[in-house]
């Protein structure tokens, strides 16, 4: 009588201690519904089991516990999904050694004290003690699972010694209930466990009772239970009534993680290592119980010329299921070697040699980060509407985006344009590297001056734009687009690498704070904080604001006059507050990147991956006036040169339309049909109409006066839309 | 993990061997993020032979003094990556995010960038 019991389907089953899942059901007279060869060694798939949930569980490898949920996998088809549940999350811990025996048999033992005795550190993983590796990375990195973790170990070398398995029989009838390895014979006998009437085949049971068969295996007969087992001697056929069989067949290395490891300080120990004997060549039967692949097939496949043992693997998907080929692979090695007469390598292994649970494949991962400026919790606090643009958190409105729109428009606001890329970029070679960096020239900037400049790859597309802002002889800021400057920065040192350039490139994005003073009375926010040697449009000037050391320069995306403040990012919270308290007497209140994109798009400036496409070359995007190829080399030059001699094709252009704004991506159709489409659309507040950026194809050379765009008439219109002068951005 | 706080320092970018050779102020911590770039913490003069260095002051990390043990068990179960030998930087994805820590005896300074500290205590907490 059990005093311990676990749940087996609609059964209590009671267990010994020691017992694992499988032996407990063995023990009360349960056979694993699937049939087939059990090995008791974790190499077989017939004793799979769903255990608390968990599908594609061994269950000879789970030690029996009291309250387990067990349930018998199909025996065909695949194991039911289970019902959500509520799990703890897996976590992943990683460790560091020099060595990881995998497996601490005899052999393992042995590896590991040996290497211990040499004074490195080692750690030992075996599935016995419940450290089941599922797999080896480059580094390398031995994964391993122990049911509440994922295990990670770093180390300089891997031991595999995880000695060999039981090879299985290819046999008609292998499908039967009460077939056993020999090893699983004795194992079983040892705990007790009575499988009746044995008749052994090959190496017979050291301890079991038997009957030892003569002859080779023919076939497994019987209903769903093995009840006789057939063998072929001089003398024909002869019949072995039984209740089980067991089966001394031969060794195979159990080597996948010693296959998966090719290439990496990998060594074997022990049996893993040893020359394998394959088993004759199967003539009838399942070879591969995982995808249930058949001698038939396999002689299917190798008629039709797939005689490579990886190409009968794709084709038959033999070796690709539960068990990675522990099973099948002697037999199909062996079936090719008679086939094609040479024996061929076992197939390439690749992680993960068992199979893990999704929490245990997503342990420990994380979304990647979202920065946030250092005014994250003043917008906050302040009702900003958060949202991510980019790689940033924003604030996207403060509750009222058409008063933010106006306070621009028609006195002062500010913005946190902290996200900007910033770059200074230093040395002997600078002034060489920017030109061939840039498509426009360089050298005519004095310091103190600004140049919008666009970016260019070797195709001559534009991938970036920004602000090249000479401070002296060898020193510039550069600015680059929120999503983009992480891009630019890698570009920027690979070029200088492959040119041999003297520079030096530091990224200040996450260093410097950015606050943007704009509209009309911008000036005289900043004059009444003191500051009167304001630089001028298209300048910039180190001072103080605020008593913040700053970086000020003025420039203009919202078409307004506007003076952005670059200042170490502990600062920013500081700035900020005296600029509003400053800016009281001036109506100034913070805008949000919703009236910042109707700000830019009346002044028809692009944003760069929103307006352009792959292959957006500056003629394209209607910028030729930022690329002068007569300056000299700079990268994408060659292909402007060529792209410009072709005929244009399509272009983007500035549109508008009565009423709302469209959706952005709309289609534009022309009179012969599809034309474009709308990259940015806005409802104008001081126009009165819709304004849009647009990609339309052009028809006869010229783009059309007027497109359609959800059966709206939309007519082209030059940019910008707004004070096309630009007297006020100058003001 | 305590809260983070802003360190303040230097950051300079300069020719690798320069910073190899650089006088650094007695009692400063040298953070080595990359062959031509440090982050210096710690007052005093510096000496550097690289003449275009750009050394700019520098606010955009924040950072922790943590036990070695503590850094160790965190690393442990965060990062695929370990500490490095005493003075020298370790770096790499942590939580998800980039870490830097150097160690120095039995403490460890773990710093991440100001833009990412707020999301690296939601998720340490």
């Amino acid at each position: 009588m059990f005093v311990t019991t676990f749940r087996y389907g609609s059964e209590q089953v009671g267990f010994r201690s020691g017992d694992s899942v499988l032996v407990a059901l063995l023990r009360a007279g349960i056979r694993p519904p699937t049939g087939g060869t059990v090995c008791l060694a974790g190499d077989c798939v017939h004793c799979l089991c769903t255990v608390d949930g968990v599908a594609y569980v061994r269950a000879c490898q789970v030690p029996a516990a009291e309250g387990l949920e067990v349930e018998p996998h199909p025996d065909d088809g695949r194991p039911l999904l289970p019902q959500p549940v509520s799990r703890p999350e897996t976590v992943m811990r990683n460790l560091h050694a020099d060595v990881v025996v995998i497996g601490l048999g005899e052999a393992g033992r042995a590896a590991r004290d040996h290497h211990e005795a040499a004074g490195r550190m080692v750690i030992g993983l075996d599935a016995r003690d419940g450290r089941e590796v599922a797999g080896i990375y480059p580094g390398p990195l031995v994964v391993a699972r122990d049911g509440r973790e994922i295990i990670g170990v770093h180390c300089e070398e891997v031991v595999v010694a995880t000695g060999s398995s039981e090879i299985q029989p290819v046999a008609p009838g292998t499908g039967l209930i009460g077939l056993y390895t020999v090893d699983a014979v004795d194992a079983l006998h040892q705990a007790g466990v009575e499988l009746g009437p044995i008749v052994a085949i090959g190496r017979p049971p050291t301890t079991a009772p038997h009957r030892l068969a003569e002859g080779e295996l023919v076939r497994f007969e019987g209903e769903d239970t093995v009840t006789a087992v057939v063998t072929r001697t001089d003398g024909g056929e002869q019949k072995w009534e039984c209740a089980a069989v067991s089966l001394g067949l031969g060794r195979y290395p159990r080597d996948i993680l010693l296959r998966m490891g090719s290439g990496m300080p990998v060594t074997a120990a022990g049996s893993v290592g040893d020359p394998t004997e394959l088993p004759p060549p199967p003539v009838a039967g399942v070879v591969c119980p995982c995808s249930g692949v058949s001698v038939e097939q396999l002689d299917s496949v190798v008629g039709r010329g797939f005689e490579e043992l990886e190409l009968v693997k794709r084709s038959t998907l033999a070796g690709t299921g539960t068990c990675q080929g522990q099973t099948c692979l002697p037999h199909v090695r062996s079936y090719l070697t008679e086939r094609v007469g040479a024996t061929p390598a076992p197939f390439t292994a690749r992680p993960l040699a068992r199979q893990l649970t999704i929490s245990e494949t997503i342990a420990n991962y994380r979304l990647p980060g979202f920065f946030k400026t250092s005014l994250d919790s003043i917008h906050r606090q302040s009702g900003g509407v958060m949202d991510r643009f980019g790689p940033w958190y924003r604030p996207w409105h403060y509750g009222d985006p058409l008063a933010e729109y106006w306070a621009v428009r028609s006195g002062v606001s500010i913005m946190d344009v902290s996200t900007l890329g910033k770059m200074i970029v230093t040395g002997p070679d600078v002034n060489e590297f920017l030109e061939r960096l840039y498509p426009t020239p360089v050298a005519t900037i004095e310091p103190g001056r600004c140049k919008y400049v666009l970016m260019l790859n070797e195709k001559g597309a534009v991938f970036d734009d920004g602000m090249v802002c000479r401070e002296d002889d060898h020193r510039f800021t550069l600015t680059f687009t929120s999503s983009g400057v992480s891009f630019a920065e890698m570009w920027m040192r690979d070029w200088a690498e492959a040119w041999g350039m003297d520079v030096r490139i530091l990224n200040r994005t996450a260093s410097l704070g950015a606050i943007n003073v704009t509209g009309p009375r911008s000036q005289d926010l900043l004059e009444s904080m003191g500051l009167d040697l304001l630089p001028p449009f298209l300048g910039h000037r180190r001072m103080e604001v605020a008593g913040v050391p700053a970086h000020v320069f003025r420039l203009s995306f919202t078409g307004e006059a506007s003076y952005e403040i670059h200042h170490p990012i502990d600062r920013s919270p500081r700035l900020w507050q005296a600029l509003l308290e400053a800016g009281d007497p001036f109506g100034v209140i913070p805008h949000g990147l919703e009236a910042l994109l109707t700000l830019r798009l009346e002044k028809g400036h692009i944003i760069v991956g929103q307006d352009t496409e792959a292959d957006s070359t500056a003629r394209r995007l209607d910028h030729e006036w930022a690329v002068k190829p007569e300056k000299g080399d700079f990268l994408g030059r060659q292909a402007v040169l060529r792209t410009d001699a072709i005929e244009l094709d399509r272009q983007l252009v500035g549109l508008t339309m009565e009423g709302p704004a469209p959706d952005e991506g709309t289609v534009l159709h022309d009179d012969e049909g599809l034309s474009g489409y709308v990259t940015s659309a806005r409802y104008s507040p001081t126009l009165e109409r819709t304004v849009m950026l647009g990609w339309v194809r052009l028809v006869d050379g010229e783009v059309p006066d007027t497109l359609r765009a959800d059966d709206r008439l939309v007519h082209r219109a030059g940019t910008p839309f707004y004070d096309p002068e630009g007297s006020r951005a100058r003001a | 993990m305590p809260g983070l706080e802003t360190v303040v320092g230097r950051r300079i970018n300069a020719l690798p061997a320069a910073l190899d050779a650089a006088n650094w102020p007695a009692g400063a911590r040298v953070v080595r993020i990359a062959p031509d770039d440090v982050f210096l913490i710690g007052d005093g003069p510096l000496e550097l032979s690289d003449r275009h260095a750009i050394v700019d002051h520098e606010a955009g990390f924040s950072g922790v003094w943590i036990t070695r043990p503590d850094a160790a068990d965190w690393l442990e179960r965060n990062a695929v990556w370990g500490l490095a030998p005493d003075g020298e930087v370790a770096q790499g994805m942590a939580a998800g995010l980039p870490v830097k820590m150097l160690a120095d005896g039995q403490e460890v300074l773990v710093l991440v960038a100001s833009v990412l500290a707020d999301d690296l205590e939601e998720r340490l907490a």
